[in-house]
């Protein structure tokens, strides 16, 4: 099982993605796409983006949930409170563990914002924020 | 003698010291060093003597305060001014109490081993190649160690030798006494 | 009766008069020509009193014999002189600012107030304000208005006890 992540700013540009793979039920964390899915994966996302920001505004929480369904991949979605969207792209429904994976992602967000060389909107690329995403995959997917 | 200067600071932070918020001062102190970046295009080493320049502006201003509130007399030896600066000056204005290390054998040269900065919480240094090798981050500390010191007749030469944020081990300042400034007279009078 | 405060710093002079309420010019360095004498005539004996206070003292605690050019010993501080109409009173602060306060003979110790009006309204109202400059130049003086109306409050509170 496999996920794609991604985290689109408020210029509907994407900030960080990452393909991750489960660690559960002997999975040893490297993503299984084929090929063209390794493609199709920001389109699939991109074109959520439209259903994310209608139901944004449908509801107070920012965990939205599965927003959308392509062919058996599940879309999730959370937005924080600036507007940043955290998207996931995965294939069995697992609503708790990835909500808490999002709201662990948000913490890890905002350190990175509490760093005053940071803007909003700029490309996340530092490795010890890619090394603690990986860290929450193994805790949550 | 450590021990009651080491209390008497603990009581002066405790009870006649006003508190800030932490994040408050990282993040003000953060926007004023990437906005000094942004200003000097990058150019580390610009940016680094600016920091110093204000520090030292800072430095001559903070110790009035610090003598008013410690009513300290004068140190009898460099030795006796380290100790001062890291358990008393520090813990005053910084709630930190860096290490007294490395001693030259004349006693003239010490170095300052934090083990924690609140100037730099949560800070990565960009990722331009350039910073990494040549921003000093917290460099405002050593202007205001030089400035500070300067006002009680000590010319101290102050310098960071190594830095977390850089990827070292610890972050480190060293202070060199260069000599003691004589107090002035006036004119027609020695 | 408290006639007058003065306030040198390592340089220049500052000065004010309570009862007037209000700064008189004045001011010079210690170097260049003063514009009023009675500065220059107190600075001059404050300075030499001091020295030979902290001259007349025994040598006890020289620490540190790797440096010949130490000169710390177990310092002594002048106080105050009188003379028949006044007394002053001195303090000093390491960062060699001088408070001076004038009195009439029979007051005996005004330390405690001088490091008030340093602590409180010194290091507060100017040392605090980083737009007032920090080495004035011959002929600056303490520009804080909230300075000198504290102080101000402050001695007149002193000259009615």
């Amino acid at each position: 099982m496999s996920y794609y992540f991604a985290m689109i700013g408020t210029r509907d540009n994407p900030i960080y993605e990452a393909e991750l793979g489960t660690f559960k039920q002997g999975g040893d964390g490297t993503p299984k796409f084929s090929a063209e899915m390794k493609e199709l994966n920001p389109f699939i996302i991109h074109s959520s983006l439209d259903i994310v920001e209608d139901l944004q505004w449908a509801t107070n929480s920012l965990y939205l949930k599965i927003i959308d369904n392509y062919y058996g991949y599940y879309v999730s979605a959370y937005v924080t409170p600036t507007n940043i969207k955290f998207m996931l792209l995965h294939e069995n429904k697992n609503e708790e563990n990835i909500k808490q994976f999002f709201i662990e992602v948000n913490d890890l967000y905002l350190k990175t914002l509490l760093n005053p060389f940071y803007s909003v909107n700029d490309p996340i690329k530092s490795t010890m924020f890619d090394s603690k995403i990986k860290l929450l995959t193994k805790k949550y997917l | 003698m450590s021990k009651a200067v080491r209390t008497a600071a603990d009581e002066i932070w405790k009870n006649r010291v006003e508190k800030i918020n932490v994040e408050l001062f990282t993040l003000t102190y953060g926007s004023v060093v990437s906005q000094l970046c942004r200003d000097l295009n990058n150019n580390y080493c610009e940016v680094n003597k600016q920091l110093e320049i204000m520090g030292e502006n800072i430095g001559v201003r903070l110790i009035e305060d610090f003598l008013a509130r410690t009513g300290a007399g004068r140190c009898n030896s460099f030795k006796e001014t380290g100790e001062i600066i890291s358990k008393v000056g520090f813990k005053i204005f910084l709630n930190i109490v860096p290490q007294v290390t490395n001693w030259t054998d004349n006693g003239k040269q010490f170095s300052l081993v934090f083990d924690e900065n609140p100037l730099a919480e949560f800070v990565e240094l960009p990722d331009d190649g350039k910073a990494v090798k040549e921003l000093w981050y917290s460099n405002v500390l050593c202007g205001v160690l030089k400035g500070a010191l300067q006002m009680v007749q000590l010319d101290v030469d102050v310098s960071f030798v190594s830095d977390v944020l850089r990827g070292h081990d610890q972050t480190e300042i060293k202070l060199r006494l260069i000599r003691y400034l004589k107090d002035e007279i006036p004119a027609g009078e020695d | 009766m408290i006639y007058s405060l003065w306030i040198f710093d390592r340089h220049c002079i500052i000065q004010q008069d309570p009862k007037a309420a209000r700064p008189l010019v004045g001011g010079g360095t210690v170097n260049l020509n003063n514009d009023i004498d009675s500065a220059k005539l107190l600075f001059g004996a404050l300075f030499s009193l001091r020295n030979i206070a902290s001259k007349l003292t025994s040598n006890v605690n020289i620490i540190d014999n790797t440096s010949s050019d130490l000169d710390f010993q177990k310092q002594n501080y002048l106080r105050s002189f009188a003379t028949q109409n006044y007394r002053a009173h001195y303090f000093e602060t390491l960062s060699g600012l001088k408070f001076v306060l004038l009195t009439d003979p029979s007051i005996q110790d005004m330390q405690k107030h001088l490091h008030e009006i340093y602590t409180n309204f010194y290091v507060e109202y100017v040392a605090k304000n980083a737009l007032s400059p920090v080495d004035f130049k011959p002929g600056e003086l303490i520009g804080s208005e909230k300075f000198i109306n504290s102080v101000d409050s402050y001695i007149l509170s002193l000259s009615v006890t």
